[in-house]
């Protein structure tokens, strides 16, 4: 029989939980209120002992560890491999993931492994009438779709900011069970032979709560550099329309949109981005949104929570000088 | 031996087009439709594994008619073979038994070295279908990658994580979903397009490949509502000089930004 646990898929950056780990948390504690169960929190890989405590602060009331030397490094088929195994044997009610790349390759393997119900990018979940419920965005986010799982086990890839982290005042000492999984018993199919870490010292679209975006209106590749110094000033990250990114001006990890990263900041500064549609769906759910625009007319004014028209490389200077003094003034 | 790639198409309405009304119905403004882009990706990784290494590049697409469109258009850019799963008359809304299709047609179609597909479609954005159909045709994936090299059937394959790259190495067969950093996909030569009108399109359907239709009641999830996203509240155009703007813009925004640099994540 399933039980009424609540399990989130957490994930490590620099032995450190994710910003959307700690978001997993929130939303597990919330569900596990609701139903009853409790939280676990599941490692596949290793996890140090403060990075267990940080789970256990955040909400985890159990941390499971799952470990084996494949699991040491993200291959997308033993993780889930595991990850299934686990669910199969110990019947938690939900499974949650996030929506990093990494979750959403693993979640609907694992899925597809147990036949379970998956709701992928949720940005809202519920657990109601004894399931898991989830708001899913369609059609670039225009369209929004309440979902059920039919059976439980259940799964869920949650967005980036859908939920906020605790306060980080629950248990230090949480229990942390380590699974030792049996020498052979992954497929290790694929091997990760290397791994670069980008130290690139740029805030994440991810995790940031200000972007500044760039889009065509910046007229050349060198103007970007006015993004940059207002992201700079205000510890805020870098987007970018596609029509940027396809000419080269900066890389696609900084695309915003229906083919590049969805946001959800509290302050989106978008910076001569007319507001093609592909964009708009990936922005279109930050809290503030300013639109810096020279045309009047450009759609991205109709989500705009505060407009200005002008020349984008008049007033983006300006408005970094503002902020700048502003700063300074403490 | 030649590399042997399948790369699964969806056909997805043109952004902007879909909306849903009061009754949470869903409406299409024009009906067009398109090769949704990160397919189109996958097609194009395929295509210069193809002018690289010699391959035999399958388009494969499952649905309606209108994936002919695409199928058609995948051949006019180099492809060599199309096949067209028909769906089975209901509109299939299920990632797990669109999965199951695929996974059927490609076994039916002696199997695949290479499986490409889009990192996901823009519909969704769940890009749960391609680890799903790995799993289905019991191989390997890896996800969003944006180079692959293949040699003496070994795939090796780079992807971005959200904070490192990755290298990775597999023997065929291994499904790959495919980001955008692949390549912009190419355009249709003339003689591709003559080539491609000419080219006639196998077709399966879901009793040929020896599945039962698709039931909505048999799926794991159901829709309970659609609904409008709900719409911004109008926002204000600032008014008065550059700096008069500027000052009420920093003062509007005072109370959410924090002014402190974000820490950055690494692994």
């Amino acid at each position: 029989m399933v039980g009424r646990d609540i399990w989130i898929w957490a994930e490590f950056c620099r032995n450190e939980p994710s910003p959307l780990t700690l978001e997993l948390l929130a939303a597990g504690r919330f569900l596990a209120d609701r139903s009853g169960g409790r939280v676990t929190a599941v490692v596949t890989g290793e996890v140090s002992s403060d990075g267990a405590a940080t789970l256990g602060l955040y909400g985890a009331d159990h941390v499971l560890v799952l470990s084996h030397p494949a699991l040491a490094r993200f291959s997308d088929e033993d993780h889930a491999h595991a990850l299934a195994a686990a669910v199969k044997t110990r019947k938690p009610a939900v499974l949650l993931l996030g929506a990093s790349i990494a979750g959403k390759s693993v979640a609907p393997r694992v899925a597809a492994k147990l036949g379970a119900g998956l709701l992928a990018e949720c940005t809202a979940i519920d657990w109601t009438a004894e399931t898991l419920r989830g708001v899913v965005p369609l059609y670039g986010g225009t369209v929004l779709a309440t979902k059920e799982v039919v059976a439980l086990p259940a799964l869920a890839v949650m967005r980036a900011k859908s939920f906020t982290p605790l306060s980080p005042d629950g248990n230090p000492d949480v229990t942390v069970e380590e699974v030792r999984l049996a020498p052979g018993g992954l497929p290790e199919r694929v091997k990760v032979i290397e791994v670069a870490v980008e130290e690139t010292g740029e805030v994440r679209l991810e995790d940031a709560d200000v972007i500044v975006s760039g889009g065509r209106g910046l007229g050349r590749s060198e103007h970007y550099k006015l993004v940059r110094e207002l992201a700079e000033v205000l510890g805020a990250a870098c987007g970018a329309s596609r029509a940027i990114v396809d000419a080269g001006w900066v890389p696609y990890k900084h695309q915003v949109g229906q083919t590049g990263k969805s946001v959800k900041p509290k302050v989106y500064i978008a910076c001569g981005i007319s507001g093609a549609v592909q964009h708009l769906a990936g922005m279109r759910n930050s809290d503030i949104i300013v639109a810096i625009n020279n045309d009047v007319e450009a759609p991205i004014f109709q989500l705009a929570t505060y407009g200005i028209v002008g020349d984008v490389l008049e007033v983006l200077p300006a408005l970094t000088a503002a902020f700048r003094k502003r700063a300074s003034e403490g | 031996m030649t590399v042997r790639i399948v790369v699964c198409l969806k056909q997805v309405p043109i952004p902007g087009d879909v909306r849903v009304n009061e009754a949470g119905e869903l409406h299409y403004l024009t009906g067009n439709t398109m090769m949704n882009l990160f397919d189109a990706h996958a097609l194009e990784g395929g295509l210069r594994l193809k002018d690289d290494v010699g391959a035999t590049v399958v388009v494969l697409g499952f649905g309606g008619g209108k994936v002919v469109e695409s199928l058609r258009q995948a051949v006019a850019m180099g492809a060599d073979q199309a096949v067209h799963v028909t769906d089975s008359g209901c509109e299939s809304i299920d990632s797990s038994y669109t999965a199951l299709v695929l996974a059927a047609a490609i076994q039916r179609l002696g199997g695949a070295d290479l499986v490409l597909v889009g990192r996901e479609s823009t519909v969704a954005n769940s890009g749960q279908v391609g680890p799903m159909l790995a799993e289905f045709l019991e191989i390997p994936h890896v996800s969003a990658v944006r180079k692959i090299w293949v040699e003496n059937e070994r795939v090796r394959v780079e992807r971005d994580l959200e904070w490192a790259v990755e290298t990775l190495d597999a023997a065929v067969p291994v499904l790959c979903t495919v980001s955008r950093e692949i390549g912009e996909p190419r355009l249709a030569s003339v003689k591709g397009v003559i080539r491609a009108k000419k080219t006639v399109i196998s077709t399966f359907s879901i009793s040929d490949l020896g599945l039962e239709p698709f039931r909505a009641g048999e799926a794991r999830t159901r829709i309970i509502k659609l609904e409008a996203a709900p719409p911004r509240p109008r926002g204000v155009l600032l008014q008065g000089s550059l700096k008069e703007q500027i000052d009420q813009l920093v003062k509007l925004l005072d109370a959410n930004i924090a002014m402190k640099r974000g820490s950055c994540c690494g692994r």
